[in-house]
Formats: C-alpha cells, sequence, structure tokens
C-alpha cells in the first residue's frame, strides 16, 4: 500500500512538473512555423526581460500573418539552458529564441549542430569564433542609453542629491550596461550626486530572483538618505521597487514599462528605462517567416526605436517642465551622436 | 565609511532582525518536530506552500490578515502530510520530507502559472509597519524592534512561546521524552503518535507563517520558489542552536546580520569582490558550526519512526 502511496505522489510530481505555455496558431495557414524561447533564471513571471521577450513571441503568434506557433520553457538553473534548448531541437521547432546573456554558449553550440533551424539570442552576440553560423542572430540593446536617460532624470529629480540602483548580476554585461548609463547620466545632470548602489551575488536559483534580498538592499539605500532607485535585474529588482513604494520613494523600472507590466507599484514609479525586446523579437521572428532572416548581429539603440524612456504616468505632473525638457535634449543629443552616455560595450 | 555611521548600524541591525525571521519561524517549526524525534526537512516546502496559498487567498478575498491565517492553515495541512507519512507509515522522514520540498515547487508553481499569473490581478499590499507606542520612540532599540510587521513580531513572541512549551510545560517534557526514548515515553503512558503528529503539526504552522513573510509580509506577490532555499538555512539554524529557540534564533541574527553586513560592504564600495562577500553568511555558519560552537548533540530518536510493539 505505501509503495502505491508514493508512486501516486511521483506520478503527480512528475505531471505538475512540466509546466508550459502555449496557445493554438491561426487556423488558415499552409504551414505553422513553430517558434519555442527559452527563459534565463530569470523566468516569465519577471515582469521584465523574460516577460517582454516572450511577449514578441506571443505577438507573433496573435498576428494571423506569420502563422505561428509558440512555446516557452522556463529555466530553473543553468544546468537547463543546454536541455531545454535541445527539447525544441528534437522536436523540430522552426526557430528558437533564447532570452538571456547567459544563454549564449549554449545556443551557439545548438545553432552549429543543427543548421536547419533558426537560433535568435537575445542579449547576446558574442561569437567566439568570429564566425557565425549562418543559422545564428544575436539582438543587441544599447542599453546604456536608457541607463543614461534614467539616470539623468533621477539626478535632476533628487532632493537629497542621493540615488541608488539595486541589480542583478554583474556577470551579464547588460546589467552593466545600464548601471554604467545610469551613473553617468547622473552625473551629467547633477554633478553633486551620489550614487548608491549594489549588485546581486551569484547565488544559482536566487539570481535575478530574489526580491526580498533587493528590498533589503533599497532600504538600505533610503536609511542613507537616497530617495530613488532604479531596480535593474528581474524579481530581484522589483522588490526594490516595492521598497520605494512602502516608504514613499521614487522607483525607476527596468527593460519593459513596468507601469503597465507590474501594477503594484504604479505610484513610486517615475519611469522605466526600456529596452523593446518584444518589437526586436517578433520582427526576427517575422523574419524567420517570410524567409529574409539575416544572421549576425542586430544592434538596437535609440536612433531605431530599439530602446526609450517609458511615460512618467501618475508622475507626469510632477516632472517639472524644465526637466522634461533637458531629457529631450539628452534624447534628441543621443540620436543625433553630439552626446555619449560614456559607457563602452 | 558611511556605512558605521550610527543610523546606518541601527538600520543594518533593523534589516538583520527582519531578514532572519523566516530562518527563526522556520527554524522554531523544525525545533519543535525534532524534539518529538521526527526529522523535517521539509520546512522548505512548508514555507513555500504558505507563501503560496496565504498569497492567493489575500488575492481572492482583498484581505492580507486571512491570507496570513490562510498560510499557517496551509503549512499545518502539508505538515499533516508529513506526519502521514513519516509517523503513521513510517517512511523515511528524510524521503517524505523531501518528496513535500519537491512537490511544493510544483504544485504552487503550476497553480500560480495556470490562475494567477494568467488572471492579471494586482497583487496585495504588504502587511502594515505597526509602531508601537511609546516603544517605537526609544533610540536605537524603537527603530530595531518596534517599527516591524505582524510576522516579526510574532517571531519574537514565538521565540520565547516555543521556548517555554517545550522547556517548561508537561507537553513540552512529554515532546522530548518521545524524541529521546520514544519506547520509554508509551511504557510511561505517552502516546507518541499523538505527540509526533501535534508536534509536527505545530512545526507545520510555524514554517507557514514564515511562508507568509515571503508572499504577504516582504513583496506583496507571489513567484515560484520564492523561499529561495531558506528552509535548509533554517535547519542549519536550529543544529547551530543546538534545538533551542533563543539558540536558534542567535542562529538566524548571526547568518542574517552576515548577509546584511555583506551588502553593505559592497555599497560603501569596499574592494572585496562581491562573489566573497557573498559567501560571508555561508563561511560564518561554517566557521561557527566547525569551531566555536562545541557539539550540537540531536534528540536521541530523532529520524528514527516508532513502531508500536
Amino acid at each position: 500500500m505505501r509503495r502505491y502511496t508514493i508512486a501516486a505522489i511521483i506520478g503527480a510530481l512528475i505531471l505538475t512538473a512540466c509546466g508550459s505555455t502555449s496557445s493554438p496558431a491561426a487556423s488558415n495557414c499552409s504551414k505553422t512555423w513553430k517558434v519555442g524561447l527559452v527563459t534565463d533564471v530569470g523566468k516569465l513571471s519577471d515582469k521584465s526581460f523574460n516577460y517582454d521577450s516572450y511577449q514578441g513571441v506571443v505577438n507573433a503568434q496573435h498576428d494571423s500573418s506569420l502563422c505561428v506557433q509558440g512555446r516557452a520553457i522556463e529555466s530553473t538553473s543553468e544546468n537547463d539552458y543546454p536541455k531545454n534548448i535541445g527539447l525544441f531541437v528534437q522536436q523540430n521547432y522552426d526557430a528558437i529564441v533564447t532570452v538571456g546573456f547567459k544563454l549564449g554558449d549554449a545556443t551557439i553550440a545548438a545553432a552549429k549542430a543543427n543548421p536547419s533551424i533558426k537560433f535568435i539570442m537575445v542579449d547576446n552576440a558574442d561569437f567566439a569564433d568570429k564566425t557565425p553560423p549562418s543559422n545564428l542572430l544575436g539582438l543587441l540593446f544599447k542599453e546604456d542609453q536608457p541607463g543614461f536617460l534614467a539616470g539623468a532624470l533621477a539626478g535632476l529629480m533628487t532632493k537629497t542629491n542621493k540615488i541608488g540602483y539595486v541589480a542583478g548580476l554583474q556577470s551579464v554585461p547588460p546589467v552593466v550596461h545600464y548601471v554604467e548609463g545610469y551613473k553617468n547620466g547622473a552625473k551629467k545632470t547633477n554633478p553633486n550626486v551620489t550614487v548608491l548602489g549594489i549588485y546581486q551575488p551569484e547565488s544559482g536559483a536566487k539570481d535575478f530572483n530574489d526580491p526580498d534580498w533587493g528590498k533589503q538592499q533599497a532600504l538600505t539605500f533610503f536609511g542613507q538618505g537616497a530617495d530613488i532607485v532604479f531596480g535593474v535585474g528581474g524579481n530581484t529588482g522589483n522588490g526594490a521597487l516595492v521598497a520605494a513604494k512602502e516608504q514613499g520613494k521614487i522607483c525607476i523600472g527596468v527593460d519593459v514599462d513596468q507601469y503597465l507590466s507590474y501594477t503594484q507599484v504604479d505610484s513610486c514609479l517615475l519611469t522605466s528605462a526600456e529596452k523593446h525586446l518584444d518589437i526586436a523579437v517578433k520582427a526576427a521572428v517575422a523574419d524567420v517567416v517570410h524567409g529574409t532572416f539575416q544572421p549576425g548581429v542586430k544592434t538596437f539603440d535609440i536612433s531605431n526605436n530599439g530602446i526609450g524612456l517609458a511615460p512618467y504616468h501618475e508622475w507626469d505632473s510632477k516632472v517639472p517642465a524644465n526637466v522634461k525638457t533637458q531629457i529631450s535634449q539628452l534624447q534628441d543629443g543621443l540620436k543625433n551622436g553630439t552626446i555619449s552616455t560614456g559607457v563602452s560595450s | 565609511m558611511e556605512f558605521l555611521s550610527h543610523q546606518d548600524v541601527v538600520g543594518l541591525l533593523a534589516q538583520t532582525l527582519v531578514t532572519a525571521t523566516p530562518l527563526t519561524l522556520a527554524a522554531l517549526g523544525g525545533i519543535m518536530c525534532e524534539r518529538s524525534g521526527v526529522v523535517n526537512i521539509a520546512l522548505e516546502g512548508i514555507m513555500l506552500t504558505g507563501a503560496f496559498v496565504g498569497y492567493a487567498v489575500a488575492l481572492a478575498t482583498h484581505n492580507v490578515w486571512l491570507g496570513v491565517l490562510a498560510a499557517v492553515v496551509a503549512g499545518m495541512l502539508i505538515a499533516t502530510l508529513h506526519a502521514a507519512l513519516s509517523v503513521s507509515l513510517m517512511v523515511d522522514q528524510i524521503v517524505s520530507g523531501m518528496v513535500i520540498n519537491i512537490l511544493a515547487v510544483g504544485i504552487t508553481g503550476v497553480f500560480y502559472r495556470n490562475y494567477i499569473e494568467s488572471s492579471g490581478l494586482a497583487g496585495p499590499d504588504t502587511l502594515p509597519h505597526w509602531n508601537i507606542p511609546g516603544l517605537s520612540a526609544l533610540p536605537v532599540l524603537g527603530r530595531i524592534f518596534f517599527q516591524n510587521q505582524f510576522v516579526t513580531y510574532a517571531m519574537l513572541i514565538l521565540i520565547f512561546a516555543v521556548h517555554v512549551v517545550i522547556f517548561k510545560t508537561v507537553w513540552g517534557l512529554r515532546t522530548r521524552a518521545c524524541g529521546e526514548n520514544p519506547a520509554a515515553a508509551e511504557t510511561a503512558g505517552i502516546n507518541v503518535y499523538f505527540v509526533r503528529y501535534i508536534n509536527v503539526i505545530t512545526s507545520g504552522a510555524l514554517a507557514g507563517l514564515g511562508g507568509a513573510y515571503f508572499s504577504l509580509q516582504q513583496i506583496g506577490n507571489f513567484l515560484p520558489n520564492m523561499t529561495g532555499g531558506r528552509g535548509f538555512i533554517a535547519l542549519a539554524a536550529m543544529i547551530f542552536g543546538k534545538w533551542t529557540p533563543i539558540g536558534a534564533f542567535g542562529a538566524s541574527q548571526l547568518f542574517a546580520f552576515s548577509d546584511a553586513l555583506g551588502s553593505r560592504l559592497q555599497i560603501a564600495n569596499v574592494h572585496i569582490p562581491i562573489q566573497f562577500l557573498g559567501m560571508l553568511p555561508y563561511l560564518v555558519t561554517i566557521v561557527v558550526l566547525a569551531g566555536a560552537m562545541g557539539r550540537a548533540v540531536a534528540p536521541a530518536a530523532v529520524g528514527k519512526p516508532y513502531r508500536r510493539s
């Protein structure tokens, strides 16, 4: 009897362990393009990075002209990356989107082994041997630009001349680009500003996924006199936003307009430093469908609307007109190249 | 060295107390359980279940307090499963605990994905901060102890409650008897199964409350696997505190303190690689466990299923 109990429990585990997201493709298609997306450990519920990349796949699926059927697998640890990519490979997917810098090695290896499948890497274009396979596209974003604009805004809005950031892993270059841009932007508009900041130490499953820790760090900054915090690290950064909301401070979101994706913190959200992952991913998927896929690297920056600053929403009336003017001047400057973020990537 | 200023040291200690809250609660649960002779490595899974159910109920009823209650009840229910498996069915207690840990990750993840995340509901607010009148105005102590949220206050009270129950009551004596020598306890007329069931379920209530810390007190949101291994740290705190509530509290504090200190060193731009700072709490735990603390002796019958003869 006991043996059956245990067997039943293990059976239940196996059933529950495989959660994936999908919905059927449109029906009037001669061929359905199967697109698989593999998240990093931040998972789809991060309300920013993975979430928005997957939105690109979902939007492609909803676009009936594309005939795309999208699915996502979430990774719980870094060991999952090759395995999860392999699942889509085995099922002969047409395109596989891998989200996050850390999936780079696994993606490049899979692309070389499966030349008939198109691979799209978000946030990585690090082709070690300089000869990218012809079925591999890397999407890169100039995160230093939205980071710079967010920092410039924070520098103008702070009343204490102290601002903070709570970041994800330092080993992930896009995170560092955001942060360095933020620091430089703040110094640009406010030379007296002090920027307090912290990166999350590597810890495996808690990478980008430890809001409690992120919250404690933001509270530390507020205790040291900061009045604005930039949350730049998935759920870890989201914890910082919660802290700002509770303490009546100002928060700045990341990757997507978090006013829409994380409504709980709306009251503190000044803006978000956005990279338009959904647009970039959808465009890349559309290229696969249309046969216009170009391997190599595609860079998104302010000049092709690949990045930007989200609307001020509830803060719109509280941001002084001269601040808004300065920010749009900086945007123009970045666009036409007269201003540099001072961050080399 | 701004991070050593007076105000910031107080902030550091306040942060330590808050961060230590779930560790202490889960460790108290572990103590109740192990003192009666049942190993409970399921603390992690119980906390996660509490975090999830508490959040789901708070979302459905728009009442965070019902959420906290639900977290406690959910912890008790899943602990009942552990009791049934390990006490009645005499499954190996480690296996039973591990089953619950894996089960909790799977089930909470699936329900979250399918019913909560897709619903797009905004989360409930976090538990309110209560400033205790009078006491919260005290210098230093007021900021650390008397400007907290419910789960942290509950933890402070429960440390003493569990201490009294284990060491000052008849129930505690029976509990310890079952943990040291269940056969002798049974001979003396104690119903070992009953004592173990109640203690395991109590441990579920404590760890379930610890789960409410994550979803309802700190973040106002649930995330898959959001307890992030703290149930296992709590287990270490329990051992390191020699199976006593006050010892476990001290151990949790030490762990949380080194964690918070590591962060502050990084914020203060001390030039130590952040990987080392991140290791600090674990290093401290190992050093203290291995050296300064002396031998920790577990209850003699812990981990052994008791078969009535």
